[in-house]
């Protein structure tokens, strides 16, 4: 694999005000995402794993920049991003895609095929002629494995799976460089989550794409994903190649989470030992002090309450605690 | 005798674009103090089948034919009033969605309180109160005597469902129906109620059907486990065995369109082609046919019969050329 920077993340931060009281004024800030860092190379696949609330998302729609962070920064191969206007910024999301978790809200019930696929073609002027246009969204759909007839229908008439399939075709339909996949199979059912990752794959390895896959199923992470992320709380809390992590966590938290996957295997099921984590995740308006994770953690010390531990290197992965497990 | 035996289960919804065969023909049984998983996708019927046996099926959805036995009586020839009397005390129920299950008008004490208020070892207000405590505590939720006064907002999502499951107890049925109990809810959380349901099943010995979505649940608490596509059965068997050797070709697909533990991507998955059909017009013969990799002329004409051995159940005809059929089915 080529080890070509393609997106730097560096301390990057996106609050979202909470008003209150009256007068109306900004009572706190909800921290979705809380000083994260991070780099992802060409080609790869870089997986972010966490639970509902841990900023996944907002991360994924802040380097789409369909919010703009509140502090950091953010590189596109070697551009800084996060201080430009949006007209700015028009060639960079030709070059940085996303595809949508909710196949059914994320596609304009009045549009057609089409028009949605087209919409894109028609914003960054990828054409010179009408046939060039409609040859280029035939093209997409048989990329996609969809086929040229579906062009003008409506997306009613497209299962779930078909629709992500459009998304995807949307997505490509510029030639972007990165994708962020914001869940992109979690509202689709099991056999048909087989059949878009295996699009997903196939496409990436024909483009030579990246990806930033964000996801909470942690064994479609593991297989897609060359290494792996995991966020609590606006925060990230490791980081490694995503064969390692599995085999071997060093944070309570992801050691906590991949014991709570459930594994399709009645014996090793009822063989393994579970950490439950007691309680639940902090409210992200107020988090805890000292580490996010140090309310749920069945390893807390003193320190933890009081002293944030920051992502360091530990072997050529990372992870932030004070005490990570050996 | 089995606690539950449910025969040839019909159940259909009568739209305006035609009828919806949401379970045809379904017939299993659960014993006292087991764990049956139904596993399905959307639109399988798991969920309508229990629904149906809770006798909550709702209009424009009619339960039009078959038997569900429930401790030697037949549910479908009760009245609505005594039907009611076995719903919460024998027979409970979780749902899905712990957000739209609770009153959000009411708080979590009245809940309590109401269903109590059919225990009739509970005379005073003083008792329901106590054995309300007792029950949320049962359950894992600290601070009970406060949490009582509480409304659904104020509690999480995996409280919630801690909650739902102390109602579904409180009058100790015999049989506790679970609808994606954990469907809703984050991987840790789901955890952590899994624990508590096995915990709880363990005590009281209950019976408990389990419906899901997701293999990986079910391999750790079922003992058995029932398949289902496009409204019917396709297979059944304990869970060891369904697991390690599926039989069914939609069992199999399903079984590797999940990634293994020690798969990488140059290993593809599974992918089952096509889409699962349209239960209006669904496909004759056996429904999984137009997306089997296996199928045969026979699939596409006639409904497979039952094949297996005793403890299996497997309606497919290719498992039937290879393995006969099964006696008393």
């Amino acid at each position: 694999m080529s080890k070509n920077l393609i997106l730097k993340v560096e301390n990057l931060k996106t609050w979202f005000p909470v008003t209150g009281g009256f007068p109306k004024r900004v009572i706190g800030y909800v921290k979705a995402v809380d000083g994260v860092s991070f780099e992802v190379y060409e080609g790869e696949t870089l997986g972010i794993v966490g639970e509902s609330g841990c900023g996944k998302t907002t991360l994924g729609r802040t380097i789409v920049r369909l919010y703009k962070p509140t502090d950091g920064k953010i590189w596109f191969k070697g551009e800084e991003l996060t201080h430009l206007s949006d007209k700015e910024l028009l060639p960079y999301r030709r070059k940085i895609q996303m595809v949508f978790q909710d196949p059914y809200a994320s596609l304009n019930p009045r549009m057609t095929v089409a028009e949605i696929i087209g919409e894109a073609l028609d914003i960054h002027k990828l054409y010179k002629t009408r046939e060039e246009r409609q040859e280029r969204i035939y093209q997409l759909l048989e990329t996609v494995g969809l086929v040229r007839e579906h062009a003008n229908r409506f997306p009613h008439e497209f299962s779930g799976g078909q629709r992500q399939r459009i998304g995807i075709a949307r997505a490509l339909a510029v030639q972007p460089e990165l994708i962020v996949l914001d869940e992109p199979i979690s509202a689709l059912d099991v056999s048909i989550q087989a059949q878009v990752v295996n699009v997903l794959i196939d496409l990436q390895e024909k483009y030579d794409l990246t990806y930033l896959f964000i996801a909470h199923d942690l064994s479609m992470v593991r297989y897609i994903s060359d290494r792996v992320i995991v966020m609590y709380l606006g925060n990230v809390v490791e980081e490694a190649p995503s064969s390692e992590l599995f085999k071997k966590p060093l944070h309570p938290y992801t050691e906590a989470l991949l014991s709570a996957v459930p594994i399709p295997d009645p014996k090793l099921a009822r063989q393994r030992k579970r950490i439950i984590l007691q309680g639940e995740v902090p409210s992200p308006l107020n988090p805890p002090p000292g580490c996010p994770f140090s309310t749920r953690c069945p390893y807390a010390k003193d320190i933890c309450f009081k002293e944030k531990p920051p992502l360091k290197d530990v072997g050529g992965r990372k992870v932030a605690c004070h005490f990570p497990l050996e | 005798m089995a606690l539950l035996e449910v025969r040839n289960l019909q159940t259909y919804f009568f739209t305006y674009a035609g009828v919806v065969k949401a379970v045809d023909g379904v017939s299993f049984s659960v014993d006292r103090g087991e764990v049956l998983g139904i596993v399905g996708e959307s639109g399988s019927g798991k969920s309508v089948t229990a629904m149906s046996i809770m006798r909550l099926v709702q209009q424009p959805g009619k339960t039009v034919g078959g038997e569900i036995i429930f401790d030697g009586i037949n549910l479908l020839n009760l009245s609505d009033r005594e039907m009611n009397a076995y719903r919460g005390k024998r027979i409970a129920m979780v749902f899905q969605d712990p957000m739209t299950s609770l009153n959000p008008t009411l708080t979590v004490g009245y809940h309590m309180m109401e269903l109590l208020s059919r225990d009739p070892n509970l005379k005073t207000k003083k008792d329901k109160i106590d054995r309300a405590i007792e029950l949320l505590k049962a359950v894992g939720i600290s601070e009970p005597e406060k949490r009582l006064s509480q409304y659904p907002y104020q509690f999480s999502g995996g409280m919630r469902q801690r909650v739902m499951i102390a109602l579904a107890i409180a009058l100790n049925p015999d049989l506790l129906i679970m609808d994606e109990p954990t469907t809703a809810l984050d991987v840790t959380v789901q955890a952590q109620i899994m624990e508590l349901v096995k915990e709880i099943q363990e005590k009281y010995h209950m019976a408990v059907i389990f419906i899901t979505h997701d293999l990986g649940v079910i391999a750790g608490f079922a003992d058995r486990v029932m398949v289902m596509y496009a409204g019917k059965k396709v297979e059944e068997g304990d869970v060891y065995s369904i697991f390690e050797n599926p039989l069914h070709p939609y069992t199999q697909a399903l079984l590797s369109a999940v990634p293994k533990l020690d798969m990488d991507r140059s290993q593809r998955l599974y992918a089952i082609p096509g889409s699962p059909p349209n239960m209006i017009a669904p496909p004759p013969g056996c429904r999984f046919h137009p997306r089997c990799p296996y199928a045969m002329r026979i699939c596409a004409k006639k409904i497979p019969i039952a094949a297996g051995t005793d403890n299996r159940e497997v309606y497919c005809w290719k498992v039937f050329k290879e393995m006969g059929v099964v006696e008393g089915v």
